[in-house]
């Protein structure tokens, strides 16, 4: 890369570094883009792009490395970002669902003021609203609660490339589509592709890669906090774009045993809304729910615990536990020791007449701080005290001394350090051999690689089912990302 | 909805079978009670003897009608939005136990202007052109103390047991008190509690102070908290003083009891929940054109040691003491206040 | 962490004790004996309300029982009016009431159930048609309780009134059951996170059930107790305890928020509440100083409790 052609860049990053305590979400970044270029972004989960797309934008200043706009070393911020033209659609939708379009308008171009600002802001978002979905039928002066989420993501993108005094430079796009039906999207990609020849630069993250194929002039590929390909778009296929996201060193070698998996299933569900494919789990099975987060996986494992457990009587839980992998929202108990949260699940085990046995819970207790090393001096400190990765085997144990034929786990595993994920691993493992089922959500390819059985989702329902040795990274990307050659 | 029909067809009846009936010039005029609460044993004895009284007086064709109606929650709004309603109806009369002496003036006043008669009782309004059947409160708590004057010459220390704080009625019967201590500065007021005319909320309050309290000699009340405070006098095994009672039927019972077993001496005051009946007919006098001052003042019932046993047979049980007022007694009161 | 940040209820007594002395000073110390007793009386039937108050607080945030007074006038009244006077139906009686408090559980819950409307609005409903029912069935008529209840409620052993003691041996099970029990945990999980306690296999519905009818139980028992002891039902005689039987919980040191309960709070709170007033009416303040000074005491005793509670996390 010459000289001249830096300086003219919209953004570049060069060498930056984020990391989260000991995790490095980006590990010496390089990715520039320059005016009239549409950059497509691919990777699987945790491989830095979001972070990288943070960082771009201003919200996250790197701990090592440089952001530069325009070729100016103006330091870092959302305010010096948007001051270059750097404009973000989010994943999560960030409209104010109170206000009607034209206001949220003014929320993103604060410059719309003084006296018929609404006037002005209504002819702006409805000619580009015109332009970039045209024949699109959304009322401009409705709050944005009562349009669809279809609607709303609409609205939301042309918000950001509306023009009120300065026209954006760089747009970058995070899943735009993933509420956009067939036909909108390729109203969405066409006006992308108008904006980069009129001089834009837009960069595309998406899970669907037929549409970064067609749209990108350049695909950055990352992996692991780093850049391990960018290449021109002309350059890729599916298949090995597919290859470039996977792992680029040797796979370990799978370690699991093939489980018989006949007979009656435990569970048998038929097709989720009738697409897809259906699930079944047998005993003695590690099955592994797959794919990008948040495509279903969790909802799944919710309704599958409300079906098997009981709302009203005592005692039917026994047939299943949870492991959460979100522990604030429905994993710990905040305000109790470790030792009542370790023991809620398994007090019928040791009660007499409805009262818990003291000694028996403690014994659990200690058993337990020692079978999976709960670092704390004494199990009755609040739960608080623990770090996240020791309360998340608080829950693991919680779910692991209840006596539950089939235990459901939400990715349980993020934030617990290695030694521990091993000691789990082969816990687990022996759990299956007696005759336990797991229900294993993951988004570590490493823990999908250790079940028997693997079911990869997208969009809500089943895209794949791996079995054995089909269980590789490859085949599981695959599945997670639609392409018009998958 | 039947027995109604029922009542009215056999009214149509009476009134063709009396043509010479002496009210004949109301009897197509109708009377609402707005009442505004009915959550104790004195306005269900009041809705009871305005039920009884009505339904006479529509039998015999006094009155073509006399619905009451209560709110549910005690709010001068929901109250004025009644009253509005009954103008609407199309009733001649409204008679009313107000939640609020003020807050009703619009409502009152609109269905004045409608040339609707309305008459106020116990509850009163301010609005001038309503008519106002009043006891006088502050006569009632002076004649407790005037009572203990007689009785005890010597004098000595008061517990007063006031009603519900911030209600007109509770400050009107502890002035009267007040005043009355003040004429016979032999009494002495020791300790003053809250007691809401309840006889539980009595007990309490008066079994809260009675430890630091020196001797007492009389209980001055206002009604309805007078068996409440006996009770907290001999669970705290203190001598009974001399408690004024409040018409209620345990009372009554009570102070029986005593008087049988040591010739225990009280008296007891309070306002006969009939007064309503007495609200009914002035609204029906002024329906039939007679001339009725805007004020008129209700007598409060009084029992004493001779007459007790005779108005504990006519009382209900659990109950109130009651007086029923008849068309005659509403002819003479209207005469004593135009005198 | 010290002994009364892990211990919320202590304060309560502190003030509690602070306002019996005061009292006592009025007379010199001659009223100790009469008023401990008075307070342990009344007290005694805040603290049943209040405790199925509290288990109700504890499921969580939004979860309270507005239906209180309402039950305990209509168990009050139907129980009495049963009875009549007649000595050998006391147990019936009782009997009638509490199936008065499991009726009232039963369809609370329901409500909230089935309407999904918060409890706050499905018990202040329920409270309507409760209180309705009382009016409709007996007029407000005041009916003796037979004398052998009568002077059950009223008597003492050694000083101790019957009801206190009653109190207490409810309040020590209730201890137990909140402290050692699984349905203590259970309701304790709750009020933390419902999302949680479900997740952790907790019948959550079955639970907050059964506690929405322990509740209107108790509540059905201190209206039989009470009517009883004052020597008949009155339409408003339930009115008093449905501040009393929330502000006793908060008094108490239990969390309003859910989750943390306590049970000697209750009696601590309850003598307290009586005492409060019993005080402000001996040194002779009027009617609305009374009740200023009341709520500024009330808010001080909360400020204080919950201001240590957290500096000793």
């Amino acid at each position: 890369m010459t000289d001249a052609a830096q300086n003219i860049s919209v953004v570049a990053a060069e060498g930056v570094k984020v990391h989260f305590g000991p995790v490095k979400a980006l590990d010496g970044v390089d990715l520039t883009i320059e005016p009239g270029e549409c950059v497509g972004l691919v990777g699987h989960n945790g491989a830095g792009k979001s972070t990288i797309v943070n960082v771009i934008n201003g919200g996250l200043a790197p701990h090592d490395g440089a952001v530069r706009y325009a070729g100016r070393d103006a330091g870092t911020g959302i305010a010096v970002a948007r001051a270059n033209g750097v404009r973000c659609v989010f994943q999560e939708l960030s409209l104010c669902p109170n206000l009607t379009v034209v206001e949220n308008t003014r929320v993103m171009h604060p410059e719309l003021r003084g006296f018929g600002w609404r006037g002005r802001a209504l002819s702006i978002i409805r000619a580009k609203l015109d332009e970039i979905f045209p024949g699109h039928h959304i009322d401009c002066t409705a709050a944005v609660e009562d349009l669809s989420i279809a609607e709303r993501q609409m609205v939301e993108i042309s918000i950001i490339f509306a023009r009120v005094h300065e026209a954006p430079r760089l747009v970058i796009l995070d899943e735009p589509t993933s509420s956009l039906d067939a036909g909108l999207a390729r109203q969405l990609m066409d006006y992308v592709r108008r904006f980069v020849d009129g001089g834009g630069s837009v960069l595309l993250i998406s899970h669907i890669l037929g549409e970064i194929l067609s749209t990108a002039d350049r695909i950055v590929v990352m992996k692991d906090g780093r850049v391990v390909a960018s290449r021109q778009v002309s350059m890729f296929d599916v298949g090995s774009l597919v290859q470039a996201m996977g792992n680029v060193v040797k796979e370990q070698a799978r370690n699991a045993t093939v489980v018989q998996s006949s007979g009656t299933p435990l569970v048998d569900l038929p097709a989720i809304r009738g697409r897809g494919l259906p699930f079944r789990a047998h005993k003695g099975e590690v099955i592994g729910l797959a794919g990008l987060a948040g495509h279903g996986q969790t909802d799944m494992l919710l309704s599958l615990y409300r079906t098997l457990s009981s709302d009203w009587l005592p005692g039917q839980g026994s047939a299943v536990a949870f492991v959460a992998g979100d522990r604030s929202l429905n994993g710990t108990f905040p305000l109790w020791s470790i030792l009542n949260n370790l023991s809620i699940s398994s007090l019928g085990g040791f009660a007499t007449a409805g009262f818990v046995k003291r000694d028996h819970e403690k014994t659990l207790g200690e058993d337990w701080k020692k079978r999976i090393e709960i670092r704390t001096p004494d199990m009755k400190n609040g739960i608080l005290s623990l770090s996240g990765g020791n309360q998340q085997k608080v829950l693991f144990a919680r779910a692991l001394s209840t006596r539950a034929t089939m235990v459901l786990m939400d990715d349980p595993m993020r934030g617990v350090d290695v030694g521990t994920k091993q000691e789990v691993y082969s816990m687990l493992r022996a759990e299956a051999a007696v005759g336990r089922t797991f229900l294993w959500y993951s988004t570590e390819m490493d823990e999908i690689r250790l079940c028997d059985r693997v079911y990869v989702f997208r969009d809500g329902v089943i895209s794949a089912e791996l079995v054995g040795d089909d269980i590789t990274e490859g085949r599981v990307l695959e599945a997670s990302f639609e392409g018009e050659a998958a | 909805m039947n027995n109604r029909t029922i009542l009215l067809a056999s009214a149509a009846v009476l009134v063709a079978l009396m043509p010479m009936s002496a009210s004949a010039d109301t009897s197509d005029k109708k009377i609402a009670l707005s009442n505004n609460y009915a959550g104790n044993s004195w306005r269900q004895a009041m809705l009871t003897s305005w039920d009884k009284v009505t339904k006479e007086a529509v039998k015999a064709g006094v009155v073509a009608a006399a619905d009451p109606f209560t709110t549910a929650e005690n709010q001068a709004t929901e109250q004025a939005a009644q009253i509005q309603n009954m103008i609407l109806e199309g009733y001649n009369a409204i008679v009313i136990n107000a939640a609020s002496p003020t807050a009703l003036n619009g409502a009152v006043k609109e269905a004045c202007d409608a040339g609707i008669v309305v008459v106020s009782f116990d509850g009163i309004v301010t609005e001038p052109c309503a008519y106002r059947i009043a006891v006088d409160f502050k006569a009632m708590g002076m004649s407790e103390v005037e009572y203990l004057a007689k009785k005890m010459p010597d004098g000595g220390n008061l517990l007063e047991i006031r009603g519900l704080a911030g209600v007109f009625v509770d400050d009107e019967i502890s002035a009267g008190i007040h005043e009355g201590v003040k004429k016979y500065p032999q009494f002495k007021i020791a300790g003053s509690v809250h007691g809401d005319w309840a006889q539980d909320v009595a007990q309490k309050n008066v079994a809260g102070i009675l430890p630091s309290l020196p001797e007492i000699a009389a209980v001055v009340t206002q009604g309805g908290d007078g068996y409440g405070a006996a009770q907290a006098f001999a669970a705290a095994k203190r001598p009974t003083p001399l408690i004024i009672m409040g018409n209620r039927e345990d009372e009554l019972q009570w102070w029986k009891q005593q008087k049988d077993a040591s010739g225990y001496e009280t008296m007891s005051v309070s306002i006969a929940p009939g007064v309503s009946t007495l609200a009914f007919w002035v609204a029906q006098q002024v329906l039939d054109g007679q001339k009725v001052p805007q004020d008129l003042v209700v007598p409060f019932l009084r029992i004493d040691q001779d007459n007790l046993e005779k108005n504990l047979e006519t009382t209900q049980k659990g109950g109130v003491a009651n007086v029923e007022y008849s068309l005659d007694d509403a002819k003479k009161v209207i005469a004593d206040a135009a005198k | 962490m010290s002994f009364a940040s892990r211990h919320p209820w202590v304060w309560a007594y502190l003030a509690t004790s602070i306002v019996w002395l005061i009292t006592i000073l009025f007379t010199g110390g001659t009223s100790a004996g009469g008023l401990t007793q008075a307070a342990f009386t009344f007290a005694a039937f805040s603290v049943i309300v209040g405790i199925g108050q509290m288990f109700v607080i504890t499921l969580g945030p939004g979860n309270v029982d507005l239906s209180v007074p309402a039950t305990m006038t209509l168990a009050g009244t139907l129980s009495l009016k049963y009875m009549d006077g007649g000595e050998g139906l006391v147990l019936a009686g009782f009997g009638i009431a509490v199936a008065v408090g499991v009726v009232v559980g039963i369809v609370n819950y329901a409500l909230i159930k089935l309407l999904r409307i918060p409890p706050i609005i499905a018990t202040l409903s329920m409270s309507f048609i409760v209180q309705s029912t009382a009016i409709w069935s007996n007029r407000g008529l005041r009916v003796k309780p037979p004398e052998s209840l009568a002077s059950f409620t009223t008597s003492d052993i050694g000083g101790v009134p019957n009801i206190a003691l009653f109190a207490v041996l409810l309040a020590v099970f209730a201890w137990f059951l909140l402290e050692k029990s699984i349905y203590g945990r259970w309701i304790s999980a709750i009020g933390q996170s419902q999302f949680a306690a479900r997740m952790a296999g907790i019948p959550v519905d079955g639970t907050r059930f059964v506690t929405y009818v322990v509740c209107a139980v108790l509540a059905a028992i201190c209206g039989f107790l009470f009517a009883s002891f004052s020597g008949g039902a009155a339409l408003n005689m339930g009115a008093e305890y449905l501040l009393t039987s929330i502000a006793v919980v908060v008094i108490g040191g239990s969390a309003v928020a859910g989750g943390n309960s306590n049970v000697p709070g209750i009696w601590g709170a309850s003598l307290f509440m009586f005492l409060v007033v019993s005080m402000l009416n001996t040194y002779g303040f009027g009617a609305g100083v009374r009740l200023i000074l009341t709520g500024l005491i009330i808010i001080s005793v909360i400020l204080v409790a919950s201001g240590k509670f957290k500096t000793g996390r």
